[in-house]
């Protein structure tokens, strides 16, 4: 077990799995209690194209991704009062980003395995490089987060009691959309833009069970994260399984659990009241 | 008294439909406003413009300057993510936060100012729990602690007793009857009754503000603002209207 640790490809899987856990556990209980895992989804997507115009440019596709990524989520915030259709503008982004991904992957010359492991994940295959560009992100995510947590807070559950404190409530829903955008490209190596919204909200959900504190659900959420994280390193390691699949798998199936021996509980204490 | 809301030739619509009409009304020190009128008259929508929550399409409102910034809103039960992970204390210190300090961290003073109108409002006890497992009325309180706690001026209720019994109604009657002895009380509510005796004036809304001088509610005025034939139940129910407020 000590062995392997001494792989820089595992040392820098696990550096990845814990920066993907602390923005999964900081931004995603935002997503689930404003119910924006739909932009959330989206906006992931979106990432595709800039990672196909990069590769077509021949830079790293992270950096590409990030623009997509950041330009989609300010255009989805500025533009999402002026409609009533938001899911159509969401659904045409998420559909576009893709198509421009594969359009620039189709005229770029030659196979480009690289991309699987974007749209899949590969925890196993994140280089050092990407290790600093997902430290750089993370800092800023928990710095913001830490900085506007009043905010963020208030608008999530009262976003017309917010506006009555007169709270800049147009201004922090860009700024969150803006975080969720940077969550993701911190996240896609480790479990892939397909799979990328089920890390934000899975732990989210499991953590849910556990407290009624939006603090503690955060702190959960993260320590779930990482475990969840490093569990998908390891089976995919020893057992050769896609490491984003069986991250993701591994956290549904704890959350099955969860649930099951929760509603076992209750059944038993609601059986025992009645005899 | 002093008149803190004045509120001029103000209209206000979604999209092309103008839900509100050249709508003037004065709101005064230690008032006791109801506003009644169908769904979609635009009784919502006047709260709204008043909290600044929306920009009125014309016409004005303005302020006392002892008054600006000191509003409390106690929205309608279904306007909040009622999920949402918060403890019945930290919901209700939310109400401390305002456009000044949303970037710095709670003060002592926000705290304990929490703590007290917890205790004033019966739910001390109550709070470190889940909003989830409040009753309708305990919830109400809440709410209305969460508005109670930035010491507002007027206090605008919206829809109050719409999803709470008999008992947490009357109580919520005696609570606000209280609350007017130091502040003004606005309430939108399709239940007047709730609040007989209590308040001092009816504004009835169905895009123009109706008027029908000193007197009684009767069913005429009430037929005009509705659009349909009225049946008053809490018939007798002395008050003003607001056009001859003075």
């Amino acid at each position: 077990m000590l062995n392997i640790l001494s792989y820089e490809f595992i040392q820098n899987a696990i550096l990845a799995g814990f920066l993907a856990s602390i923005v999964c556990g900081l931004i995603g209980p935002f997503i689930v209690a404003r119910k924006m895992v739909f932009i959330s989804g989206g906006l992931s997507h979106t990432a595709f194209g800039g990672l196909g115009i990069a590769y077509w440019m021949g830079v790293n596709p992270l950096y590409g991704a990030t623009a997509f990524v950041l330009f989609s989520a300010a255009g989805i915030g500025l533009l999402e009062n002026k409609t009533e259709k938001n899911d159509l503008l969401i659904g045409i982004l998420w559909a576009v980003g893709m198509a421009i991904g594969i359009v620039f992957i189709h005229l770029t010359p030659g196979y480009a395995p690289d991309l699987m492991t974007f749209l899949f994940g590969n925890i196993l295959t994140v280089p050092r490089s990407d290790i600093v560009i997902m430290s750089i992100l993370v800092l800023f995510v928990t710095v913001s987060v830490l900085i506007f947590y009043k905010g963020l807070v208030s608008i999530s559950f009262d976003e017309e009691y917010a506006k009555t404190r007169k709270l800049p409530v147009r201004f922090l829903h860009i700024g969150l959309l803006l975080l969720i955008g940077l969550a993701i490209i911190t996240m896609i190596q480790v479990v892939g833009i397909i799979l990328v919204i089920a890390l934000l909200t899975i732990p989210v959900a499991i953590a849910e069970e556990l407290s009624i504190n939006f603090k503690r659900i955060m702190i959960i959420s993260i320590l779930l994260g990482i475990s969840i994280c490093w569990s998908g390193l390891f089976v995919s390691y020893y057992i050769e399984f896609p490491s984003g699949a069986s991250i993701i798998l591994i956290g549904s199936i704890l959350l099955c659990l969860l649930k099951i021996i929760k509603k076992s509980i209750e059944f038993f204490q609601h059986t025992s009241l009645i005899s | 008294m002093k008149k803190l809301i004045e509120i001029k030739v103000l209209s206000f619509g979604y999209g092309d439909i103008r839900v509100l009409e050249d709508i003037d009304l004065d709101i005064f020190e230690q008032d006791y406003l109801l506003v009644i009128g169908p769904n979609g008259g635009g009784k919502t929508t006047l709260l709204k413009l008043i909290l600044g929550i929306i920009e009125p399409w014309s016409g004005s409102i303005t302020f006392n300057k002892d008054i600006s910034n000191r509003l409390g809103y106690v929205p309608q039960s279904s306007s909040f993510n009622k999920n949402f992970p918060i403890t019945v204390f930290n919901m209700v210190l939310t109400g401390c936060i305002n456009s000044g300090n949303f970037l710095k961290r709670y003060r002592k003073e926000d705290i304990e100012k929490t703590e007290e109108i917890l205790e004033q409002v019966n739910l001390y006890a109550k709070r470190n729990e889940n909003l989830n497992n409040l009753s309708g009325g305990q919830l109400q309180r809440s709410l209305i602690a969460r508005s109670l706690v930035s010491d507002p001026a007027v206090l605008l209720l919206d829809e109050p007793t719409a999803s709470i019994d008999i008992s947490s109604k009357v109580n919520l009657k005696d609570f606000l009857n209280q609350l007017n002895e130091k502040m003004t009380i606005v309430v939108v509510t399709h239940d007047p009754a709730a609040f007989a005796r209590a308040y001092t004036h009816i504004a009835c809304i169905n895009k123009n503000l109706y008027p029908h001088g000193k007197g009684e509610l009767n069913t005429q005025v009430l037929e005009k603002v509705y659009g349909c034939p009225v049946e008053l139940l809490g018939h007798g129910i002395p008050h003003t209207i607001l056009k001859n407020h003075d």
